[in-house]
């Protein structure tokens, strides 16, 4: 029978990646990607001949208190941890018009020249050598009003990128002399925040936001991956099952291949289909291009633990949605009824925050033994590192078993369900198809 | 010990009892007439003698032995509608069919390729199964059916959708599958066919066996009761020069091609209808003693209300 089984799956997976639809989306989606980026370049680059940005800003003074010192003033204080992915966004950005401009502009600042008057200062303004002039009244110190002339009205102007640099630049002054540099330093930037957390054996470590954006990006990837592919499959499936049916070529294949096998090679040939079209999605560069810009970590053992639950979980949600769909009349009907387990996939993301913030509670441990929320949960405590070894086994044993269990039941019901036309089975007849060999 | 025993099987769906308790026995070499009215159970036989679904009580056995996965191989099945698919080229559907009843290697297609041939559908292996019309449609499902060459071949409805130069074809096929030793089930409503088909036949009626046994003795054993339920007697086809209807005991007369029928009245036999025409000098260049047709019989059984007939 395992001949059979192939036989099937040869022929699902042909006749799915010879479809013109999964041709256009596999080869499509990257060149369509690739097509917007480009765009985005060329319309960025073209504005930017026009908008380049200054990286400096005039200053009126009127009230005889601001201090423009040489060097510029950053624009935010950004933590070191979230520095990597800052850099790596804006290289990514690199020469990409006004966005480029805007993170190159919010990493460097902006330089400060001091003006006589507003005059000379719009003139230079007009002239383009400045991308913002300030003006600080007489009564500052009263009011704290500043007049602000911005050379663009775009919400990405320059004037709006130095309010934040013009902030750190007048509490410098206004403090001069009076504090001390380093005191001023830390009222501009009170906090830099270590968040220490458990780890595995009990140990304090440090685990900041963007280590736990690391390290969970693999297995999020995962369960992203896995809900698209177990709908888009179930879609195919159902649509495939559906006009055997419909077309009554079911008949004959039952008469040649027992449903069991039937059902697993078709779940193997979809499933080797999304495989393939992840593969090519990766070999052109798509993929790989969005894990280094989030600088995500790539660990083997953590790839071939999810890429163990992407499968079962796969076959699972597969042989559940095809089952419980053959159960319908008609293409429509079917597809609703199968999507009902979509919820049972999607669970764990309910919550993601629970599970995050005690991977190894009450709560994230009971999502990992139930086979049907398993492998969302686990791909997510496998990617906090603190799931112990022996509950990841048994997670796997568990739901390889329920795979086992599900394939025999649902076989009976998708046997019987398939001869049916035109009507539609109640709950207790569907139990006795389980039940009977 | 015979190729297919079927032995008290009791199938039902829901409460509903579809296959009520039917025996028989079907041997290699023989064509076997599976009959009934419209849902009278015959497709749940079908596919319980397919092992695609299992009997409530009883067995069937092929061989003296319950089947196994091993003998979808050697079942052919015909299915009633048209079960291709419609958006694949011939040869490829045929190709996994073939596969699918564990046919292996390289030649499949040329297996295939040859069956088309010889059906007069060579040029057509290459296009996709909705360029083709019905009639086409139906011998590329036989070709699939035929093509591993099975033991035990099944065929629901084989005739509808063909011309009569095709349904002489298929019933030419059906013959040669009878010399080959092949043990053929076949299930239709046509009765003409069947008396021209099968050796024996069994009927089902709301899941019962009603009729079982050769043609002709079921054909024998019916003709005096349907006589007497229908209140006629017998029809005779009668040829020549004179006017048979004057025959004291012919009740109707009517054209039956180029020669007339005539219903007799149930104590005129054919033998003394002859005797009294003759007797009135008139001349017969063709008779035919009518037997009662086995649509009659079909009809008059499916009609009876139930357990009326054994």
């Amino acid at each position: 029978m395992k001949g059979k089984t192939f036989i099937v799956a040869r022929r699902e997976f042909t006749s799915t990646v010879f479809r013109w639809g999964w041709i256009i989306g596999t080869f499509g989606m990257p060149v369509f990607v690739g097509l917007y980026a480009g765009l985005i370049f060329l319309i960025g680059s073209t504005a930017a001949k026009y908008e380049k940005p200054t990286g400096k800003a005039g200053v009126v003074d009127h009230s005889g208190i601001v201090r423009v010192e040489a060097g510029r003033e950053p624009a935010a204080n950004i933590p070191d941890e979230a520095r990597g992915a800052v850099d790596a966004a804006s290289k990514m950005a690199g020469g990409a018009g006004p966005a480029a401009g805007i993170i190159a502009g919010m990493l460097a600042g902006t330089e400060f020249i001091r003006f006589e008057d507003e005059e000379s200062a719009l003139a230079a303004l007009t002239r383009k050598e400045i991308g913002a002039v300030f003006v600080v009244p007489k009564d500052y110190l009263e009011t704290g009003k500043v007049t602000s002339y911005d050379a663009s009205k775009s919400i990405f102007s320059e004037g709006k990128a130095s309010r934040q640099p013009l902030r750190r630049l007048l509490v410098k002054s206004l403090t001069h002399d009076r504090i001390e540099p380093e005191i001023v330093e830390r009222i501009l930037d009170p906090t830099d925040i270590d968040t220490m957390a458990r780890d595995r054996d009990g140990k304090w470590v440090k685990r900041g936001i963007a280590d736990v954006v690391r390290r969970l990006g693999v297995p999020l990837g995962f369960a992203m991956l896995l809900m698209i592919s177990i709908f888009t499959a179930a879609g195919t499936m159902i649509q495939g099952v559906s006009e055997e049916k419909e077309n009554r070529v079911i008949e004959v294949i039952l008469s040649s291949v027992d449903a069991r096998s039937l059902l697993f090679g078709k779940l193997l040939g979809l499933g080797a289909a999304g495989l393939l079209q992840l593969g090519i999605w990766l070999s052109m560069a798509l993929v790989p291009i969005v894990l280094l810009v989030a600088g995500v970590a790539l660990s083997p053992l953590t790839v071939i633990l999810c890429l163990a639950f992407f499968v079962l979980a796969f076959l699972l949600y597969g042989t559940l949605i095809t089952a419980t769909g053959s159960i319908g009349t008609n293409a429509k009907d079917m597809q609703q009824y199968g999507m009902f387990w979509g919820i049972g996939c999607a669970a764990p993301m309910i919550f993601i925050e629970v599970i995050l913030r005690d991977p190894n509670g009450t709560a994230a441990r009971i999502l990992s033994y139930i086979p049907l929320t398993a492998p969302v949960t686990m791909m997510m405590r496998i990617g906090t590192g603190e799931a112990p070894a022996w509950e990841i086994v048994l997670a796997l044993v568990l739901l390889t078993a329920a795979v086992a269990v599900t394939l025999r039941f649902a076989a009976r019901v998708f046997r019987t369900a398939l001869l049916m036309y035109g009507k539609r089975p109640s709950l207790p007849e569907i139990f006795r198809w389980m039940r009977q060999a | 010990m015979p190729q297919l025993l079927v032995d008290d099987a009791v199938k039902a769906y829901d409460g509903k009892v579809a296959v009520d308790h039917v025996s028989f026995e079907v041997n290699g070499g023989e064509v076997f007439g599976l009959l009934g009215p419209n849902g009278a159970g015959k497709s749940t036989l079908i596919r319980m003698t397919m092992d695609i679904l299992r009997p409530d009580a009883g067995r069937i056995l092929l061989d003296g032995r319950p089947s196994t996965n091993a003998d979808h191989d050697r079942v052919g099945y015909l299915p009633e509608e048209r079960g291709l698919y419609r958006k694949q080229k011939v040869l490829d559907v045929l190709d996994y069919f073939g596969r699918l009843k564990g046919m292996r290697g390289p030649d499949v297609r040329q297996k295939a390729q040859a069956a088309l041939d010889e059906m007069g559908l060579g040029e057509w292996a290459k296009k996709r199964v909705d360029a083709l019309s019905k009639g086409m449609q139906q011998k590329v499902q036989i070709v699939g059916t035929l093509l591993h060459d099975p033991d035990i071949v099944i065929l629901d409805e084989p005739f509808s959708g063909l011309d009569p130069l095709n349904t002489r074809l298929v019933k030419e096929m059906i013959a040669g599958l009878k010399r080959a030793g092949k043990l053929v089930v076949l299930s239709t409503h046509q009765m003409d066919q069947v008396e021209e088909l099968c050796d024996r036949i069994v009927m089902i009626d709301r899941g019962k066996r009603v009729l079982y046994g050769t043609v002709r003795e079921i054909k024998k054993r019916y003709a005096p009761e349907l006589r007497l339920a229908s209140g006629k007697g017998n029809v005779v086809v009668v040829d020549g020069e004179g006017d048979f209807a004057r025959i004291e005991g012919v009740l109707d007369a009517r054209p039956s091609g180029l020669a007339t029928a005539l219903s007799l009245a149930p104590e005129l036999t054919p033998e003394r209808f002859l005797e009294r025409a003759l007797g009135a000098g008139m001349t017969i260049s063709h008779f035919e003693a009518s037997p009662t047709p086995l649509e009659a019989i079909f009809v008059h059984v499916a009609t009876a209300p139930a357990g009326a007939v054994s």
